[in-house]
């Protein structure tokens, strides 16, 4: 009895592992395919361009005001903690650092897949749902690269735009509660900020990180919306699992990137 | 376009079978073959894998076993390019229209010209509008698919699939869901589409009354099988049970209104009654 | 929503990244400090080099005149090798410049 109980469970636990890693092989499949497909959506820009409005401006006030708040919020605490130790100058510092390398990229892109992300999964599985992807396929057109291509690349593009608005935003609304409420000095923000941001280490790095979690966020919201089951409930659940993964897949990266971007304690 | 009528028919199947897994085949030993100019009729029950054979002609599905000639190409063999190239020359008709709803009707019927031919904007035009007017919507050019009725979504569907002129129009369950009017309407279209592009219908559809009106022959299917064949005179005068059940829409006959299942006894536990049966189970009925 | 509207959008958006991008780039971090001149390298040694770091500030006179490059150990003399580049207009007072001054 128990042996059968315990066997049933590793059967179990054994098929949803092999259901994930075939899913995942399937979803590289498609990624490929979807890249080497990417023609029409490049040639005819106007189609990702669509796309980019849909993903990227209409994601722009959001991405905005949590910035901006974020923002506040790191200024009000930072300060609190650095005058003990009589380096509040050193606020903007701790705000740039803070959103550039981390916050910025990784919220940005949080707030990326739940706004856009989900979006673009429940528009790809309901057009999949109401056979329009089919039709598209009947009338010789390939929908992978007609409709999955474009906004592939959309949400890519995107993706980095939005996360250095974030960022830019952020450190704005640092100075603003830094500067204008608390009263450090704007000289100190500014210039001890200049002195501690590295283009190519932070800013950069900064860009590359949100580049990739757009990539990823993208990459399985396009995914989930082709391979939702073509019924409500379907496409229900896909929308969620778009975001649950891709939520937990910036977190993941960006453990990844940190540890290999910022690793060796040369920065102060 | 209607090239040597009687010399090839447009779809020509032979010996087919197709199943999803090897135990369970949906279509078995079809026959079956579709002259030019012609609209005919592929009937039977929901389930009969009617649909499936559909996706067998339009080339979604390959076949397990024998072939499929659709426009003179095997879909057997035809690679995604190939089978691309041949879908130019069909128009499909879905069950629900599958308009684009991120476009106006308009867009909708331009997507395959602008998809497949660089057309000046003007030529555009017009041939939107002439296949808009065809299906008598030319006023609705401007709406969007959700201010449409069900009748109305489904004429700019037609509309969108004989854009490209085809020689092969493809219905699936064209008469669902419609109003007695829209209904008449799509029966009209479907054979004044036919016979003035010159091209080839088939309608599969379990409306069987409605469509014999419109159809020049008709395969009866059931169980993945064709079991009858023949003029809508024929059909209507068919002494085949299954067919005379099915035309004239009777729930008894050699279809079964039970599907099916162990013994009714067994399924009440009357026969042999588990050792963990459920207490609050009734003992005895009898 | 008119095709052009939807470019005009587009368009601002992506100016008002790009916008954000050299706000960081400028602003923020030191790109704007960095000589386009020539920059040449100076090699100091030191028994120890504190809390000394790779990026930090050279200054002279209170003024940026160059960063840390590299900080290495030295096999042969047991002594931290440090490599600073500083702009060749300030040549003569980086030689001079202090440890101290470097982690300023």
């Amino acid at each position: 009895m128990r042996v059968a109980d315990v066997r049933a469970r590793l059967e179990r636990l054994g098929s949803g592992v092999t259901f994930h890693v075939l899913r995942l092989g399937f979803a590289s499949r498609f990624l490929a395919y979807l890249v080497l497909h990417s023609g029409t959506a490049l040639r005819r820009f106007r189609l990702t361009t669509a796309e980019i409005y849909f993903a990227g401006v209409l994601s722009l006030i959001i991405i905005l005001v949590s910035g901006m708040f974020v923002g506040m919020v790191l200024a009000l605490q930072g300060y609190e903690t650095l005058q003990r130790f009589g380096a509040s100058e050193s606020l903007g510092v701790l705000v740039a650092l803070s959103l550039v390398r981390e916050l910025g990229p990784v919220v940005a892109g949080l707030l990326f897949a739940s706004r856009a992300g989900s979006a673009i999964t429940a528009e790809i599985g309901l057009m999949k749902a109401t056979e329009q992807l089919s039709a598209m396929e009947m009338m010789a057109v390939d929908p992978i690269a007609r409709v999955v291509a474009p906004r592939f690349w959309g949400g890519v593009l995107s993706m980095p735009l939005l996360a250095a608005l974030f960022s830019a935003t952020g450190i704005f609304g640092g100075y603003v509660v830094g500067v204008q409420l608390i009263g450090v000095d704007a000289g100190a923000f500014w210039s001890q900020m200049q002195a501690a941001v590295d283009v190519r280490n932070d800013i950069l790095n900064g860009v590359i990180k949100s580049l990739v979690f757009g990539i990823a966020v993208t990459w399985i919201a396009v995914f989930e919306g082709y391979d939702a089951p073509p019924t409500a409930e379907g496409v229900s659940g896909a929308t969620t699992r778009t975001v649950v993964t891709s939520s937990l897949a910036i977190l993941f990266l960006d453990f990844i990137l940190t540890a290999l971007m910022f690793t060796g304690g040369t920065h102060q | 376009m209607q090239q040597s009528p009687a010399a090839h028919p447009i779809v020509e199947i032979r010996k087919l079978s197709f199943g999803y897994d090897r135990s369970r085949p949906v279509l078995r030993d079809i026959n079956l073959e579709i002259p030019r100019g012609s609209v005919v009729g592929i009937m039977g029950q929901s389930g009969c894998g009617k649909t499936t054979l559909l996706r067998v002609i339009m080339g979604a599905l390959r076949p397990s076993a024998g072939e499929a000639r659709v426009l003179g190409h095997s879909t057997n063999t035809l690679d995604a390019e190939g089978l691309y190239a041949m879908r130019r020359k069909m128009g499909m008709l879905f069950q629900f229209g599958a308009l684009f709803t991120d476009m106006s009707v308009y867009e909708n019927v331009a997507f395959p010209l602008r998809e497949h031919a660089a057309l000046p904007d003007e030529l555009l035009n017009d041939l939107v509008m002439m296949k808009l007017h065809a299906v008598g919507l030319r006023g609705a050019a401007h709406l969007a698919p959700t201010e449409l009725s069900g009748g109305m979504a489904r004429r700019v569907a037609l509309a969108r699939s004989i854009a490209l002129d085809p020689q092969l129009i493809l219905y699936d369950e064209p008469f669902t869901g419609l109003d007695p009017i829209s209904f008449g309407v799509i029966v009209r279209l479907i054979r004044e589409l036919n016979d003035s592009l010159g091209a080839t219908s088939v309608i599969v559809t379990h409306d069987v009354q409605e469509a014999l009106g419109v159809v020049d022959y008709v395969y009866f299917m059931a169980a993945g099988r064709v079991i009858a064949q023949g003029r809508p005179d024929e059909i209507r005068r068919s002494g085949e049970p299954f067919v005379r059940q099915f035309v004239n829409g009777s729930s008894e006959g050699p279809v079964p209104f039970h599907y099916p299942a162990p013994g009714y006894d067994a399924d009440l536990e009357l026969a042999a009654p588990e050792p963990q049966a459920s207490p609050v189970m009734p003992q005895a009925s009898h | 929503m008119n095709r052009s509207t939807i470019d005009l959008w587009v368009g601002v958006f992506v100016v008002a990244g790009i916008a954000g991008l050299l706000f960081l780039a400028l602003k923020v971090g030191n790109l704007a400090s960095f000589s386009t001149s020539q920059m040449y390298q100076v090699q100091a040694k030191f028994a120890n080099i504190g809390g000394l770091k790779a990026r930090a500030p050279v200054k002279s006179a209170g003024v940026v005149i160059g960063r840390v490059a590299d900080i290495r150990f030295d096999n042969e003399s047991y002594e931290a090798l440090v490599a600073r580049s500083s702009p060749p207009a300030s040549s003569a007072s980086s030689t001079s410049a202090s440890k101290r001054a470097a982690t300023a």
